[in-house]
C-alpha cells in the first residue's frame, strides 16, 4: 500500500506495537520507539500529528484543521492538507503510525 | 602503589611471570607478556598507574604472547588473549604495543555494558567537561592530545563511558593513540611528551601512542558532568569554526557514534537525553591546534535547561 495514494479521508492511528517516548529542545523532537529500538528526529508538525493521533485516530483534513492554526501563513486548504498528508505518509513509512 | 614503584627487573618479572595487576579507571586489568619490547612500552606509558593486589579480581585478563605456530621462527607474530581466549588473528610481533591498546578498548567496548560507551574523546578543564564524539579519521585524538598537552584534564581519548544510573561520565584515561602526521605534529607541538616508538604498516597506517598526563591518572576515580559536545573535523587549511548544533541533531550524532546506544534501550534513550540537556552543542573544524585550543578555551558556559514537552504529550509518557 502507498500511502500517498490513500485519499486524504482514511483515518490514521499510532502503530499497534510502538511504545513512544518523546524530547524536545528548541521546537525539534526526538521520539524514541521502544517497540523497534530506533530514535527519529522529528518536526515540531510531525511530533504533533503523533501526539494528536495518540488521543484518537483522525484523518489528514481533521488533523490539518487541528494543525494548522490561523496565525500561520495564509495557504489554502488543500495545501495544508497536502504538507499533512505527505507528513502521515513519512511516519508510515517509518512505522509509527497505520491506517485504522 | 604505583608502577613507577617497581623496579626495571621487578616489574619486568612480574609481567613475564604472574602478571601486572593494575587500576585503569574503573576497570581492573591483569596483563601479562614476554615479549620484551611491550615490557619496556607498558612500563613507559603506564607509569603512574595504581597497582592492585594480585589477589584481588580482574576485569580483564590479558595477555600478549607468541602464538606457538611455525611463523615463530622467521616472522614473530602476537596473539592478543582476553580470559585465555584469542578475539583476533594473530598480528605481526612489531605492533604489540598497539594491539595491546586496541585489544583493551576491544575488551571495554564489548563488556562494559553497565555503561553507555560512546566513541569520543572525553576532556575536563576547571570543572568543565566536553565529549568529542567522531569516527575514525576526523582529527579526535589529534584535537584530544593538543587539549590534555595544554592543561585539560584526560578523560578518555577513544570511549565516553557515560554511568547509566546518572549520566555522568567515567574516566578511562589511557595512552592517547595518534596516527600518521598527528605523531610528528604532537611531538612538535609538546616536545615534552612521552610516546611509545612508531609502529608502521599497521591496518591503520604509522602509529605512536602519547603518556597521559600524570594528573589525569591519578584523578581517575573523579566522575564529571558534561558541559559541551563538541564534533571536530580537522580540514587542512580551513580557518578555526565553531558552530552550534541543535541538541536534536547531536543527539543523533552521538546515538550514530555509540557502541551499545540501541541495545541499552530506553534507559539509553533517557540517559542520552538527560546529558544533551546540560550540554552546549557545535561542529568545529580546524586545522591548526593554537586556534583550536584558543576556542576551547572560550567555550560559552552551558546554562541547565530542563527538556519540556508539548502540552498534550509528556515526554515521560509514552505514546502507544
Amino acid at each position: 500500500m502507498n500511502p500517498e495514494n490513500l485519499p486524504s479521508l482514511v483515518k490514521w492511528k499510532i502503530a499497534a506495537d510502538v511504545y513512544l517516548h518523546f524530547t524536545e529542545w528548541d521546537n525539534e523532537f526526538l521520539v524514541y520507539d521502544e517497540f523497534s529500538g530506533n530514535t527519529h528526529l522529528l518536526n515540531s508538525t510531525a511530533a504533533h500529528i503523533l501526539f494528536k493521533l495518540k488521543q484518537q485516530p483522525l484523518d489528514a483534513v481533521a488533523l490539518a484543521e487541528l494543525l494548522f492554526t490561523a496565525d500561520q501563513p495564509a495557504t489554502d486548504a488543500a495545501t495544508l492538507v497536502s504538507q499533512t498528508t505527505h507528513i502521515l505518509s513519512e511516519l508510515h513509512a517509518i512505522a509509527l503510525i497505520e491506517p485504522t | 602503589m604505583n608502577i613507577s614503584e617497581l623496579t626495571a627487573s621487578d616489574f619486568e618479572d612480574r609481567l613475564k611471570k604472574d602478571g601486572i595487576w593494575f587500576q585503569t579507571g574503573i576497570f581492573s586489568i591483569c596483563l601479562k607478556t614476554t615479549i620484551t619490547p611491550v615490557v619496556q612500552e607498558v612500563r613507559s606509558l603506564y607509569v603512574d598507574y595504581p597497582l592492585i593486589d594480585s589477589a584481588s579480581f580482574a576485569d580483564f585478563h590479558i595477555s600478549l604472547d607468541h602464538p606457538q605456530n611455525l611463523r615463530r621462527w622467521f616472522k614473530p607474530q602476537v596473539l592478543f588473549l582476553f580470559d585465555g581466549k584469542a578475539p583476533f588473528q594473530p598480528m605481526p610481533a612489531d605492533q604489540a604495543f598497539p594491539i595491546l591498546e586496541w585489544g583493551l578498548n576491544w575488551c571495554v567496548s564489548t563488556q562494559a555494558n553497565d555503561y553507555l560507551i560512546i566513541h569520543a574523546a572525553v576532556i575536563e578543564k576547571q570543572g568543565y567537561t566536553a565529549i568529542l564524539p567522531a569516527p575514525p579519521g576526523s582529527g579526535k585524538s589529534t584535537l584530544c592530545a593538543a587539549l590534555v598537552c595544554r592543561g585539560w584534564r584526560l578523560l578518555s581519548d577513544e570511549l565516553a563511558l557515560i554511568r547509566m544510573d546518572d549520566g555522568k561520565i567515567v574516566p578511562l584515561p589511557r595512552p592517547v593513540s595518534l596516527k600518521n602526521a598527528s605523531i610528528d605534529i604532537i611531538k612538535e607541538y609538546e616536545p615534552t611528551s612521552t610516546f611509545s616508538r612508531k609502529v608502521t604498516d599497521t591496518i591503520k597506517g604509522t602509529v605512536a601512542h602519547m603518556k597521559p598526563p600524570t594528573e589525569s591518572v591519578l584523578r581517575a576515580s573523579e566522575s564529571a558532568q558534561a558541559a559541551w559536545v563538541v564534533f571536530p573535523k580537522y580540514q587542512s587549511g580551513e580557518t578555526t569554526r565553531l558552530e552550534p548544533l541543535s541538541r536534536s541533531r547531536a543527539f543523533i550524532k552521538i546515538a550514530d557514534n555509540s557502541f551499545n546506544y540501541s541495545l541499552a534501550g530506553k534507559k539509553g534513550f533517557e540517559i542520552l537525553s538527560g546529558v544533551i540537556n546540560h550540554c552546549k552543542c557545535y561542529e568545529f573544524t580546524y586545522s591548526d591546534l593554537d586556534d583550536a585550543v584558543k576556542t576551547f578555551s572560550m567555550l560559552p558556559l552551558p546554562a541547565s535547561e530542563t527538556s519540556h514537552d508539548s502540552p498534550d504529550s509528556p515526554s515521560t509518557a509514552p505514546a502507544r
